[in-house]
């Protein structure tokens, strides 16, 4: 077996020197052909990653102001809990003792229907 | 470099400085016979090149089309600082290196690729490679990709450090280093395999 210096600088697959003059002389005049042609329109990949970030950026925008609503709303009928819970002074206890009745006389209460005495 | 000494000992045409060649492909109407007296000159050399990075012959056709469109269509854009044949193996290497991508999966290493290019190491010289040259091309296929593509040009084109370091963007010191330390890891990988 070689060794590494004995292996000089030889490959161990080779192409003939014809061959290899062949594909060179193809590839050059395949180059200058596709140079000459009209230059496609094609995409590149910075497009589409940029088309891509500012789907994604209205998309995300477009959520949040959609979730603008909702929050709001939460955010009443949280005041709205809060303000029942915090209802315990005396005009609320007067309220309570009233049978619906009363409560309903209360409600539509008219001055001119005061009894005269 | 070494292909262009091989050109001048065995007499395969005249070789035309980089200036000439130069003048002639930023003139629009030698600009043609320019680029194939480039291609005659360096093609085979950009073909090796490639081939020793990406191992298989019809990746190394891809590549070296490629390279070759990318050259002539963006000659323009040399700037002439350096040397053109380090301009040209950047474009090779790059473009190699995009077929080995293109064999890659998602978030997946080239530098993963040694059992693949393996493979086809060992699929494409099956007839002809002696067995010491394929376990020296083994041993390289170790290596990280960078580290190899370093290896090759100093060791098969016997390019200086200053013109790797042109090609690759690496310090000069750091592919010394890499230089020596791939050594070491290539003869103890012989060492380690040969009967």
């Amino acid at each position: 077996m070689k060794q590494f210096e004995d292996i000089k600088k030889q490959m161990p697959y080779a192409e003939s020197e014809d061959y290899l003059e062949k594909l060179i002389a193809s590839s050059t005049e395949n180059a200058i052909a596709r140079a000459k042609q009209p230059k496609a329109k094609v995409v590149s990949m910075r497009v589409i990653a940029s088309i891509a970030a500012s789907i994604a950026f209205l998309v995300t925008v477009g959520l949040l102001y959609m979730k603008v609503p909702e929050r709001q709303i939460a955010l009443v009928q949280q005041t709205e809990e809060q303000l029942i819970a915090a209802d315990n002074g005396p005009i609320d206890d007067f309220l309570n003792t009233l049978s619906d009745d009363e409560a309903q006389l209360l409600a539509y209460y008219d001055i001119d229907e005061i009894p005269e005495y | 470099m070494q292909r262009d000494t091989e050109n001048q000992k065995t007499g395969k045409g005249e070789l035309l400085s980089q200036k000439q060649l130069l003048g002639m492909l930023s003139d629009p109407a030698q600009r043609e016979k320019g680029f194939r007296l480039l291609t005659k000159q360096y093609g085979s050399t950009l073909y090796w090149h490639i081939r020793r990075i990406v191992v298989g012959h019809d990746d190394a056709e891809d590549a070296l089309q490629e390279t070759f469109v990318k050259i002539y269509t963006s000659i323009d854009s040399y700037k002439g600082t350096g040397q053109l044949t380090s301009w040209m193996y950047r474009i090779a290497t790059n473009e190699a290196l995009s077929i080995l991508r293109r064999q890659t999966h998602f978030f997946q290493s080239i530098d993963s690729l040694g059992e693949t290019l393996t493979n086809k190491l060992e699929s494409e010289t099956a007839l002809d490679g002696e067995a010491a040259e394929v376990l020296f091309q083994k041993a390289l296929l170790t290596l990280p990709t960078q580290q190899r593509i370093a290896f090759n040009m100093r060791y098969y084109d016997d390019m200086s450090y200053e013109e790797i370091a042109n090609v690759t963007g690496k310090s000069v010191g750091t592919l010394k280093a890499n230089y020596h330390y791939a050594v070491e890891k290539v003869k103890n990988y012989i060492k380690t395999y040969s009967k």
